[in-house]
């Protein structure tokens, strides 16, 4: 079933715009805030008082599996208890008005195990749900994982973070990759890639030992665990389960070069490498941002006119959740940043009748039916959205991309998730 | 100030741009030919019935809409298709109350009463038909005749029924058959110029290839196993494929989005039963033509194909 792929989904071309051999590094801003909760799950309690004065590298909060620091010296301005995530939940969040020193200071580690070094450096890996890596890796050791897959698909087509990544630190990503596979004892290395990312790829297959490259077709949402594991293998993650449950432990490329450089170096990690991109964009950047700092710093380093700017989407423009606010942090939940001017936003037709013409369920990579569980959501009828599977939407906008009426489903099914969620949790 | 209000929207924030009246637009590309080709065969009357379909059918969509107190809208061409459709499956000289009554039954049954285009579980364009053809019989069979010579004053179906494939094979060439140079209307007769509609739409993707192929393949399937049973005494899979609304039910009719299945699977079985059906109505029913009864029915069975959905991910 090798290179393979699932049915439905999207081809959307690749763009190899902004791939680069080295990414541009945004100065530390003035401001700095730093969210406690950047993972899904119980967000970390702020371990900083208001008017705390800071040392760069100082704890902010810190768990078994997770330690966040300050990415800079200065003062705590504030403790905020109430800081939006993306998802619309809120967490505590430390905000910090930067001293003298204009670069991020070194953290250095102390530890040897793989899953401790993980949770001091803050290690968090991306994707669809973040986790800590530590959790990742202990689950990964209790369930007996024999497979690591790195997911060097680019989260969307329009990214090019992680073609840079493979070509910028072929080596560091290649040891990391080792650290990985012998934290947990896997037997099989493999790194998936999209068709056209092979070359990069070979650098850190050839850097390291025993990493297999698979390329699958350039489709969307063929970044997800789902659909990496459905096109690699043939299997399905069962509902409600992780692919950790089939023996494959799944970690995003990014996740690899930190691992590296907490272990090997024995550093903590203070930077996310991201895609700035989208129609206000003058030209795709890929910038090392250090963790807290504010959207509108990134903008303002690639150059972006903050007026001219209309929507911005954290990630891309088929998954990226909408960033409310410019000053809102780069996070570990910052996949990308599409960035959309005002002739691209809004302006749409109003959503026609539903007319059946099935498209969404062609495109449906779960094979769900999306104009159902979206008419059902939006008549209230939460009891059959979830009868028909409404949980197992993954939220990757085939549906409503291609929905010649306009019906933006994903919303309607976001809303029957939510409304089905908080029941199960009043019950 | 230099801090502009983002918009916060759902995601995804792009869209293929494909719209509903894009591809009805595309539709209605696609039935030019067969309609020219019928104004050339038959004459003015194929123009006049069209235009007194699609402008009553939009007078009675916009009554209806206000009498329900809808806010009146006609933009997206919904009415204007299926309106010329019926137009090409009813006779060139049909008397304009007839047609009235036909677009009235139409909007009203087909479209308004379920809250508008999209949500009507029936075909209103095939409502329309079979409510005309049970009320006007007589009418609805005042066939057109194309220039020239003519062997018959009939149809092809209705040799086929009265007379016999002997009779059939006598009286019509089969590049007559294509090209539609037959007793009939545009709908029904150029089976070459549907075809290449119906090719231009699946090449567009405003339909998939599943319910044109799996009806063709239905009728094929069918009269070749009675065809292969009794040559003499049944006509071949190839002369059902070319007579009578075969060609415009499988491209234009079976296809029609709010009354045709969804899934694949539906989609297939929807489509060959409704071919296989229509060859049992011409075989032994009492209608000539079994094409639009056939698709009719099956539409009736969509909710049930519906239901065979493939299974969920990870389910």
């Amino acid at each position: 079933m090798k290179g393979e792929t699932f049915a439905g989904g999207l081809r959307w071309p690749a763009s190899d715009a902004g791939v680069t051999e080295s990414f541009l590094t945004v100065p530390l801003a003035e401001k700095l805030v730093v969210p406690m909760g950047q993972h899904d799950g119980t967000p970390l309690k702020a371990g900083v008082k208001k008017k705390a004065e800071l040392q760069g590298g100082d704890l902010l909060g810190e768990s078994e599996t997770l330690c966040l620091y300050s990415p800079a010296a200065g003062s705590v301005t504030d403790v905020i208890k109430q800081f939006p995530k993306l998802d619309g939940t809120v967490v505590p969040a430390v905000a910090i008005a930067r001293g003298e020193a204009e670069s991020s200071p070194v953290v250095p580690l102390e530890g040897d195990a793989p899953s401790e070094l993980a949770a001091k450096a803050g290690i968090v890996d991306s994707g669809r749900s973040p986790e800590p890596l530590s959790t990742k890796l202990m689950r990964a050791k209790e369930k007996g994982c024999s497979t690591l897959l790195i997911n060097g698909v680019e989260w969307e087509a329009v990214l090019s973070s992680k073609r840079s990544l493979m070509r910028a630190f072929p080596e560091e990503i290649a040891q990391g990759i080792g650290v990985l596979k012998d934290a947990i004892g896997a037997e099989t290395v493999m790194l998936a890639v999209s068709t056209g990312a092979e070359a990069a790829a070979k650098g850190v297959a050839e850097a390291g030992e025993g990493i297999e490259v698979t390329p699958l077709p350039q489709k969307h949402p063929q970044s997800l665990d789902e659909l990496l594991v459905k096109g690699l293998w043939g299997k399905e993650i069962p509902a409600g389960r992780k692919a950790d449950d089939l023996g494959i432990l799944v970690l995003d490329l990014e996740t690899a070069l930190h691992t590296k450089r907490a272990v090997v170096d024995k550093q903590a990690c203070q930077y996310r490498y991201i895609t700035v991109t989208g129609t206000a964009v003058p030209e795709t950047t890929n910038v090392a941002v250090p963790l807290g700092t504010p959207v509108r710093e990134v903008l303002r380093f690639c150059k972006i006119d903050p007026t001219r700017v209309a929507k911005i989407a954290v990630g891309g423009p088929l998954m990226g959740p909408p960033l409310p606010d410019l000053d809102m942090p780069v996070t570990w939940e910052t996949n990308g940043l599409y960035v959309l001017d005002r002739d691209h936003v809004g302006g749409g037709a109003l959503p026609e009748d539903c007319f059946k013409c099935g498209a969404c369920v062609r495109v449906c990579p779960m094979n769900l039916m999306p104009f159902l569980i979206a008419g059902f959501s939006q008549a209230d009828s939460f009891d059959l959205a979830e009868n028909n599977s409404i949980l197992s939407c993954v939220e990757c906008g085939c549906c409503a991309y291609v929905c010649p009426a306009q019906i933006p489903m994903v919303q309607w099914i976001q809303l029957g998730k939510s409304e089905i969620r908080a029941e199960r949790s009043s019950e | 100030m230099n801090t502009p209000e983002l918009v916060v929207s759902a995601v995804p924030h792009a869209h293929s741009g494909n719209t509903l009246q894009k591809m009805m637009r595309q539709i209605l590309l696609a039935l030019i030919p067969a309609l020219l080709i019928g104004v050339a065969y038959y004459g003015f009357g194929v123009v006049q019935v069209a235009a007194i379909a699609v402008v009553s059918a939009l007078v009675w969509q916009v009554l209806l809409q206000k009498a329900m107190h809808k806010p009146v809208c006609l933009a997206n061409m919904t009415t204007v298709v299926s309106a010329l459709l019926l137009a090409m499956i009813m006779p060139p000289g049909l008397p304009w109350w007839a047609v009235c009554v036909g677009t009235l039954t139409m909007v009203l049954l087909g479209m308004e009463i379920y809250g508008g285009y999209g949500n009507n579980p029936f075909n209103g364009v095939l409502i329309a038909w079979v409510v005309l053809q049970i009320s006007f019989p007589a009418a609805m069979s005042s066939w057109a005749y194309p220039p020239g010579e003519l062997m018959t004053i009939n149809t092809p179906l209705q040799v086929l029924q009265e007379d016999g494939p002997f009779f059939v094979n006598e009286f019509f060439s089969f590049s007559d058959l294509l090209m539609g140079r037959t007793v009939g209307f545009a709908g029904q007769t150029s089976a070459l110029f549907l075809l290449l509609g119906g090719l231009f739409l699946l090449y567009r993707r405003v339909i998939t290839w599943h319910i044109p192929v799996s009806f063709l393949a239905g009728v094929v399937a069918f009269a070749g196993l009675f065809w292969a049973i009794n040559a003499e005494a049944h006509a071949s899979p190839l002369f059902h494929l070319v007579a009578g609304g075969t060609m415009i039910s499988a491209f234009f009719l079976a296809t029609d989005f709010p009354s045709s299945p969804v899934t694949k699977t539906g989609m297939l079985l929807y489509g060959f039963s409704a071919g296989v059906l229509t060859v049992v109505i011409r075989i032994w029913g009492q209608w000539p033509d079994g094409a639009f009864f056939a698709v009719f029915l099956m539409s009736m069975l969509t909710p049930l194909l519906d239901k065979i959905a493939p299974r969920v991910y990870g389910r």
